[in-house]
């Protein structure tokens, strides 16, 4: 195949048709005349579209940093008061945040138990005794509500 | 003579003093609708501090027979806080309207209708979850 003046291809990239190729020499070569005034006219079009910024891209670009911080914070409340760290007392069995007798019914549920969280009178047993002391702490008359 | 003379003056101050008091029966009841009721808390408060609680029972249905739990501080107070539970099964508790309780009040004749405040503090069915009650007491008029 005659390829003068055309660059063969490196190994691996498709090639051009021969025929296409046979096609686009036989073409006649003519000189196609612009006038400067047309080139210009391109040029300062061509200018002027790539010089334009876009003006959603700078109203984004401007508030992304701002956004950034305020979404982060927006975040942060949300996680504060949805998961709140909270200590709870040690007879708030079923961590309400309020000892009750919905704590004592929880114990006395779980009887029997070996749980040492679980032996409020400290005699190393789990047992009904341990329900009656809560029980007593509960109905106190001036016994504050912690959590 | 003397002697009976004596006897109608001593007497008269004490049938005086026995006139000034009167003992009531306070039922407590709560209202489930329709759910089972495992434990309760509920804190009573005389509206007149004249009026003393002296006695508590339990309550008509045999899961809450037993008197509930209570400072013994409010005997000849005016407050008090019953709590009791069941571990029954679902269908050994009450459900809807029930007595859980009764106090017996001593107060003056001046306090002719007991009036008390009542604060449920907590309730439960069967599974621990918390749930909400209707409470009331009712003095119990005598036959």
């Amino acid at each position: 195949m005659n390829t003068a003046g055309f660059n063969p291809s490196p190994e691996g990239e498709p090639k051009v048709p021969e025929k296409l190729a046979a096609a686009f020499k036989k073409m006649p070569r003519r000189q196609v005349f612009v006038p400067p005034s047309s080139d210009e006219a391109i040029l300062r079009a061509a200018e002027k579209h790539l010089q334009r910024p876009e003006p959603k891209g700078r109203f984004w670009r401007l508030l992304r940093w701002p956004g950034m911080v305020f979404a982060a914070v927006v975040l942060l409340v949300c996680v504060i008061r949805f998961f709140p760290h909270q200590s709870f007392a040690a007879e708030d069995l079923n961590r309400d945040g309020s000892v009750d007798i919905l704590d004592v019914f929880q114990l006395a549920r779980e009887l029997p138990s070996n749980a040492e969280r679980l032996d409020l009178n400290g005699d190393g047993r789990v047992d009904d005794r341990d329900v009656d002391v809560l029980a007593r702490r509960v109905v106190q008359l001036d016994r504050e509500e912690r959590s | 003579m003397l002697a009976l003379l004596f006897a109608g003056i001593s007497i008269s101050p004490l049938r005086a003093a026995e006139a000034s008091v009167r003992f009531a029966t306070v039922d407590v009841f709560v209202d489930s609708t329709n759910r089972p009721l495992a434990a309760y808390q509920i804190e009573i408060k005389a509206a007149d501090p004249s009026v003393k609680i002296v006695g508590i029972e339990g309550g008509a249905h045999p899961a809450f027979s037993r008197p509930p739990f209570y400072d013994p501080r409010a005997m000849q107070a005016d407050r008090v806080i019953l709590a009791a539970f069941s571990t029954n099964s679902i269908n050994q508790l009450p459900v809807g309207r029930t007595r859980v309780a009764t106090i017996h009040v001593q107060a003056s004749q001046a306090a002719a209708d007991l009036n008390f405040e009542i604060r449920l503090r907590a309730a439960a069915g069967p599974d621990g979850k918390r749930m909400n009650l209707e409470v009331a007491v009712e003095e119990r008029k005598s036959k």
